[in-house]
């Protein structure tokens, strides 16, 4: 029993996870492949009013409504201009008891990496301007470090909402 | 003829024969020994008791029986009258009318008065004075008794009396009565009644009554007879060959009507037949419908004939009657085969009622199937898709130019609508069965808390979409729950403040534009504008320099905060979680409102939209970007170069016609970054409610058929957008939360004209 | 066929000998009907009716009826006439001894 609990976790260590990099903001990110759903070109954003910066707006996902965070915006960063390079990687985030669809605008899509579990290691206390909850590991990659996001944490709709109250606030009693 | 009918002809005939009674009783004073006068008394009371055995009258048989003895023994001469017996004799003729009344009442309970009556009349009868006499009498009668009972010279009373005296001393006297009338009671529930009238041809014909009735004791028993004689002719002239009798005979059996109906198949063309079934039977039909598997589309007809509660003959009789011509072609309105049969007193109204009930349930049955909500769902969803396409479809036609094909895009297009209304009908529920589910809650907290309440429910019929029924109902829980904790006051509390005991909450729904609204209203406590403003500025959601309106007061409670469990009692309780009831509303795009009285009451108004799925919507432009205004509260749409309207930059609102209105300027509120200012902005009026306002635009762009889509839970704060929608060129465009844009309307414009007195007005319009 | 008539004292006693039946209700009638002059007093012996009708028992309604002005007895019920009056629920309309005598009967 013993050992068989110890093999799974051994495997798990092992395991090789494969990440997809992106760019946002002059940087270079990644997020575990299990967590994206789907990468699409930018066609057409319409903006929603009364929000927060970073939530670019709405696209058209087949006849569904889904809301596109601006990724480097998110991360507090100038986001760049829109490109022909620039996408939109839809991933699913876990919200009460739904999951839903969100769109997150990169610069740039990269590759996918594998990278295995030992090249990993938790954020570091300090050295990123990044919310360290944003971060869930620095991946090695050929010697250089690069973050890999978690996006449940990036894209946490409670944590936008919080946000997007506060702005809401602003704007629905601007006598304050 | 009908069962109603013939307890009609029991009362005229009760009623003729008590006439009677009171004319013989007041002439009996004069002439005491008059035997006819006698006769006829006893002949009232016997009568009125063997018909109201046959009914089953139990009431009126308990109180004439034993004054039919009586009146018997005046007969036989063991009674004397006196005064006094006539005096209680005319009491008796009294109450037996009012038994008479009430019977004809089809209340089966005595009332307490009346019995009480009855009995108090019925001691008057000494039965000790009786026994007395009886005995004293019973020697005598003994002596008598040996011989020349039957010689046809000897006295007939002597003889009655010898009956009556040597079975009966007193004790036994009122057992016997008390006996024989259960006995007939009990079994004559347990009977069938069958009414034959025989037409005056029968005996020409060689039918006598007399056969078949024999003949019918074959099949059970004969418990009570009545032969009603009263047409017979005199004897002078009477044309005995003739028939003049007719029956109500009380038959205890367990043959089935068809059965019973057979023992006068002869006598069918001379004699009208009435079979009214015993209550077992009724019973037994009640129980057989309420298992009977009917087929589809069964008629009311054969489900009876099936049950055995008609006969085949009988029903084409019926059918005879429905439709004399034999002709089906026949537009006019037809009576319906249940009221003829009912009419006809062939089958009572309760098996019939039951019948077409149980019909209509298989009608339901077969007419509706059951639809899993989420198939629904997914078929409204297309539908959806479907007017996306059709839109997308219509720009394509238009961008290319292909005139030929705007024909079938319009045809296309009118189809996709009708589509879209009868795919949204399938969901609509009445709200009555939400509503309902209070009464239960009204009665248990009622009971729990002591207090007096009254659920008064109307407008149960109006429909919305089922989506919305089922997130209506927490909210409207709380709501309701609050009425009755909190708004309905103990009932010494009520009456101490000139309010009835009883409480009174009220549940109301409507349609308006597009729209239910809901009302929840209580006259109870109400609340403390005071108190809420109090409130409100010690958690810091108003300043206190800040001037309110009575609506922004009241609106107040809805935030949240103000209203916590901790608070309840300061704020009459009202509003646990409030802040939390208004999300939910809102999250369905309806709105909340709330007004009260302090003492009076209080009324919660809750609108929302009739569906989530689809509606019309108007769009427009503001800058670049568009957006979709519901139609239901558009009001009106004036262009910019028009000189009816006219802004007012400083004060910040608009002056339409002479109505001032508060306004936002899309373009800017929304903080549009592109598209230059159009040369031609319009301005929507819409309505929400009480309140109007206007919206400013750079363009107009029509009706629309509008899918909403939601936003996702990102946006759940966000006030001011309600939906999307996606158009026909993929594009998508937000769905205004008019509301939420109303009352930020009005803020904007109240900040403005700061602790102006004139804009309190403003508010309300 | 056969109706015995005899007054006395007023009083007419009629023995009716024969079927009560439709065949001779009418003619019982006439009989009856040119009897009724004179007397106060009417007894009606059924003793020797063999059979009863309805049109029979009819005749006897009627001749009961004329008891607003004649004082009517119906004696020495036979049993075709219990067996009608019985049938009918009206044996204690029609004379009384008649209970006992179904009582003794029975």
């Amino acid at each position: 029993m013993n050992q068989l609990t110890k093999t799974d976790s051994n495997q798990v260590k092992t395991d090789v996870a494969q990440f997809l990099t992106f760019q946002a903001a002059d940087e270079t990110f990644a997020i575990e492949i299990l967590d994206v759903k789907e990468i699409i070109e930018i066609e057409s954003i319409t903006r929603v009013p009364m929000m927060p910066a970073f939530i670019a707006g709405i696209i058209n996902l087949r006849g569904r409504v889904v809301p596109v965070v601006d990724l480097s915006k998110r991360l507090g960063r100038h986001s760049s201009e829109v490109t022909k390079k620039s996408c939109i990687v839809l991933v699913e985030i876990d919200h009460e008891d739904d999951s839903q669809t969100i769109g997150m605008m990169v610069d740039e899509v990269n590759e996918i990496l594998e990278i295995d579990e030992s090249h990993t290691q938790p954020a570091p206390d300090f050295g990123t301007d990044l919310r360290t909850d944003f971060i869930r590991a620095m991946g090695r990659v050929d010697e250089k470090f690069m973050i890999l996001l978690d996006v449940n944490h990036v894209l946490s709709i409670e944590d936008m909402n919080a946000l997007s109250t506060l702005k809401n606030e602003k704007v629905a009693t601007p006598e304050e | 003829m009908s069962i109603d009918d013939i307890k009609v002809v029991f009362a005229q005939e009760a009623d003729e024969l008590l006439v009677e009674m009171e004319d013989a009783l007041l002439a009996l004073e004069d002439n005491p020994s008059d035997k006819e006068l006698i006769n006829s008394l006893f002949r009232a009371m016997h009568t009125i008791k063997g018909a109201a055995g046959i009914f089953n009258f139990i009431h009126i048989v308990e109180f004439t029986h034993p004054i039919e003895s009586e009146v018997e023994r005046l007969r036989t001469g063991e009674l004397l009258v006196t005064t006094d017996l006539i005096a209680t004799l005319l009491k008796c003729k009294d109450h037996t009318v009012a038994l008479v009344e009430h019977a004809m009442n089809d209340e089966q309970e005595l009332t307490v008065e009346l019995k009480n009556q009855g009995d108090a009349i019925l001691k008057e009868f000494d039965f000790d004075d009786v026994a007395s006499l009886v005995s004293g009498q019973s020697h005598i009668a003994g002596e008598d008794a040996g011989f020349e009972l039957f010689d046809e010279s000897a006295d007939d009373t002597t003889s009655d009396s010898l009956a009556l005296v040597q079975s009966a001393n007193p004790p036994d006297l009122i057992e016997r009565i008390a006996q024989s009338s259960q006995d007939t009671l009990e079994v004559e529930s347990e009977c069938w009644i069958i009414s034959l009238n025989f037409k005056e041809n029968a005996l020409r014909n060689g039918l006598d009554p007399l056969s078949f009735i024999r003949y019918l004791g074959k099949l059970g028993k004969i418990t009570n007879i009545l032969t009603i004689t009263n047409d017979v002719p005199d004897l002078d002239g009477g044309d005995f060959e003739g028939c003049y009798l007719s029956y109500h005979i009380a038959f205890q059996s367990d043959s089935s009507r068809e059965e019973i109906e057979d023992v006068f198949e002869f006598a069918q063309d001379d004699c009208d037949i009435t079979i009214v079934p015993s209550r077992a039977k009724v019973t037994e039909y009640m129980n057989m419908l309420d298992v009977l598997t009917l087929k589809d589309s069964e008629r009311l007809g054969e489900i009876l004939l099936n049950i055995g509660a008609i006969t085949r003959n009988e029903l084409d009789k019926a059918l005879c009657i429905q439709n004399p011509d034999g002709d089906n072609k026949s537009t006019e309105a037809k009576k319906r085969i249940g009221d003829i049969l009912v009419e006809q007193n062939i089958v009572g109204k309760p098996v019939v009622e039951q019948a077409q009930k149980k019909q209509q349930q298989v009608r339901e049955q077969t007419q509706s199937i059951r639809v899993d909500s989420d198939k629904l769902g997914q078929l409204i969803n297309l539908v959806g898709e479907l007017v996306t396409s059709s839109a997308a479809m219509k720009i394509m036609v238009e961008k290319h130019h292909l005139r030929e094909a705007n024909d079938v895009v319009a045809g296309v297009e009118h189809l996709v609508e009708e589509i879209r209304d009868t795919a949204l009908q399938l969901r609509m529920v009445q709200i009555g069965e939400t509503f309902s589910r209070f009464r239960r809650v009204t009665r248990d907290v009622s009971t729990e808390l002591g207090k007096k309440i009254k659920l008064v429910i109307s407008g149960g019929e109006s429909e919305l979409d089922k989506t919305v029924v089922e997130k209506i109902n927490d909210p409207l829980t709380h709501l309701v729950r609050n009425a009755l904790d909190h708004g309905i006051e103990l009932p010494e509390e009520r009456i101490a403040n000139g309010k009835p005991a009883e409480g009174t909450v009220t549940l109301n729904a409507y349609h308006d534009s597009g729209h239910i609204v809901i009302e929840v209203i209580d006259d109870g406590a109400g609340l403390d504008p005071e108190r809420i403003r109090a409130k409100a500025e010690r958690i810091g959601l108003v300043e206190p320099e800040q001037t309110l309106t009575r609506a922004e007061v009241f609106r107040l409670i809805f935030e949240a905060g103000l209203s916590t469990k901790s608070e309840a009692s300061n704020l009459s309780g009202r509003g646990v979680g409030m802040d939390v009831v208004r999300r939910n509303i809102e999250s369905l795009r309806g709105s909340i409102e709330l007004d009260s009285e302090l003492g009076t009451g209080t009324r919660i108004i809750i609108n929302l939209p009739l569906t989530l799925a689809i509606i019309e919507g108007f769009m427009v432009g503001a800058g670049t970007e568009r957006y979709v205004i519901p139609l239901s509260m558009v009001e009106e749409c004036v262009e910019m170069d028009s000189d009816e309207w006219t802004e007012d930059k400083k004060q910040n609102f608009i002056n339409l016609r002479g109505e001032v209105m508060p306004f936002l300027r899309l373009r800017e509120f929304f903080k549009c970054t592109d598209g230059a200012t159009t040369e031609r902005e319009s301005l929507v009026v819409v309505r929400f409610g009480r309140y109007k306002a206007g919206f400013v635009v750079d363009q107009l762009f029509g009706e629309q058929q509008t899918v909403i889509k939601p936003l996702g839970s990102i946006f759940q704060h966000l006030k001011g957008v309600s939906g999307a929608t996606i158009l026909g060129t993929g594009e998508i465009a937000l769905i205004l939360d008019v509301q939420g844009l109303v009352q930020i309307a009005s803020a904007e414009s109240k900040i403005a004209t700061h602790n102006s007195q004139d804009h309190q007005e403003l508010h309300n319009t | 066929m056969g109706l015995e008539t005899k007054v006395t004292d007023k009083t007419l006693t009629v023995l009716l000998d024969d079927e009560l039946t439709i065949y001779t209700a009418n003619l019982f009638r006439d009989l009856l009907a040119e009897q009724l002059k004179s007397i106060t007093h009417i007894i009606i012996n059924l003793s020797k009716v063999t059979e009863m009708d309805t049109a029979g028992f009819q005749l006897l309604v009627a001749i009961k009826n004329l008891s607003s002005k004649y004082e009517v007895e119906f004696v020495e019920h036979s049993a075709a006439v219990i067996d009608v009056l019985e049938l009918y629920g009206l044996s204690g309309d029609f004379g009384d001894s008649v209970i006992v005598l179904g009582e003794s009967v029975s």
